[in-house]
C-alpha cells in the first residue's frame, strides 16, 4: 500500500509553525493536568532558546493570570504557562514529555507539501530537532523529531 | 561595407544582425557582464546575475530558529521551499529589522535554488567589463573586490557565486 500522506500534529511558537509526526505522538494532554513539570521538555525552549520561553511566560502574565519574568527559571516559566491554561504536553511514543503552545491541529499532509531543509539551511543552523519543511497554506512549517530533540540535565 | 557580404532580403539582415558580435567604437570586442542593480536598505548594490534564475515577490520568510544570523529564513518560490539570505546582514548594512517579505532574488547555485532578499530590484542589464574598477583597502571584503558604473553612477559589486559558496563552506 503506498502512502502519500502524514498526518502531523501542528502548533505555532510567536514567530514559527511547527509540526510533529502524530507516529511520534502516543497521547496530548492539557498542561494543567500535568502535575509537575519535572522531566518536562519545553519544545519551544529547546527550539528557540531562552526568549520564546520568557515570552510566553509573560503573555501569561499579561493575561493576569500572573507568571514569571523573561528568562525564568524554566520551573516557574511552567507555572505560568500552568496557570494560562493555554499550553500542551505532548507524550512521545517513548514516554518523554513535551510542553508545546496551544492550540494544535491535527492535520493530514500529502508528502509532495514536504521537503527536506535546503542545505543553505542545515548547514548554518545548530538545531538538529529540526527534520523537514513542509507547506501548509500560505505558511512554511518546520517538522520536528522528537528523537532527536534531547536535553541535558 | 567592409567584411559583409550583400545584404538583399529581410532575411539576410536579420541574419546578420543576430550573428553580430558586440563591439566598442575601435571595433574591439568588449566582455560584458551580466548584473542585477538592487537596493539594500537603501543602498545600491550590482549583484552579479549570471546564475540568476528569477525575480520572486514573497509574501512572507518563515525564520529557521539555531540558524546563523545572515539567514532570513524559508519562502515559497513557485511550489518549492527555498533557503533565503539576509542580504543587509551579508552586507553588513542591516538597518532595523531583517525583512519578512518582498522581492528576492533567486540563484541557481550547487543544484539547489537560493534566495537573496533585497529592498527593491530596479533593473538587470549587461555592463562591460571596462565599467569594472578595483576596490583597494579596507573597501575591499571577500565578496566585494570592486565596483561598477550603473545609470552614471558607481555601486559596489558583489560576487554572489562566492558569497553563495562561502555561506556553503565550499571552496571558491
Amino acid at each position: 500500500m503506498s502512502v502519500n500522506s502524514i498526518q502531523v500534529v501542528t502548533f505555532s511558537s510567536a514567530q514559527t509553525l511547527y509540526g510533529v509526526m502524530s507516529s511520534q505522538v502516543a497521547g496530548l494532554y492539557r498542561a494543567s493536568d500535568e502535575p509537575s513539570a519535572d522531566g518536562i521538555v519545553d519544545l519551544i525552549q529547546f527550539l528557540e532558546g531562552a526568549a520564546d520561553t520568557g515570552r510566553r511566560a509573560g503573555a501569561a502574565a499579561e493575561g493576569g493570570q500572573g507568571g514569571a519574568a523573561a528568562g525564568a527559571h524554566p520551573e516557574e516559566a511552567f507555572a505560568a504557562v500552568h496557570r494560562n491554561g493555554k499550553e500542551l504536553v505532548i507524550r512521545s511514543h517513548t514516554g518523554k514529555r513535551y510542553l508545546v503552545p496551544g492550540p494544535v491541529e491535527l492535520t493530514e499532509l500529502s508528502l509532495d507539501v514536504f521537503q527536506l531543509l535546503p542545505s543553505l539551511i542545515s548547514k548554518r543552523s545548530e538545531n538538529r530537532g529540526v527534520r523537514a519543511a513542509f507547506a501548509h497554506g500560505d505558511l512554511i512549517g518546520l517538522l520536528v523529531d522528537l528523537d532527536r530533540v534531547t536535553v541535558l540535565s | 561595407m567592409s567584411g559583409v557580404g550583400a545584404i538583399n532580403t529581410p532575411d539576410e539582415l536579420s541574419a546578420y544582425l543576430k550573428d553580430k558580435p558586440s563591439e566598442d567604437a575601435d571595433g574591439a570586442e568588449v566582455p560584458h557582464v551580466s548584473v542585477a542593480v538592487v537596493r539594500v536598505n537603501g543602498r545600491p548594490y550590482a549583484f552579479s546575475a549570471q546564475s540568476l534564475l528569477q525575480v520572486a515577490k514573497v509574501k512572507s520568510i518563515a525564520k529557521v530558529p539555531g540558524c546563523a544570523s545572515v539567514i532570513a529564513g524559508l519562502a515559497s518560490v513557485g511550489g518549492e521551499i527555498v533557503g533565503v539570505v539576509d542580504t543587509s546582514e551579508l552586507l553588513h548594512a542591516r538597518d532595523g529589522a531583517p525583512l519578512q517579505s518582498g522581492p528576492v532574488l533567486i540563484y541557481g547555485h550547487a543544484e539547489e535554488r537560493i534566495g537573496l532578499s533585497v529592498s527593491a530590484v530596479e533593473e538587470i542589464i549587461s555592463v562591460p567589463e571596462t565599467a569594472f574598477r578595483k576596490l583597494e583597502g579596507d573597501q575591499v571584503s571577500p565578496i566585494v573586490t570592486s565596483e561598477v558604473e550603473c545609470a552614471g553612477q558607481y555601486m559596489p559589486f558583489v560576487d554572489v557565486g562566492a558569497a553563495l559558496s562561502s555561506l556553503l563552506g565550499q571552496e571558491t
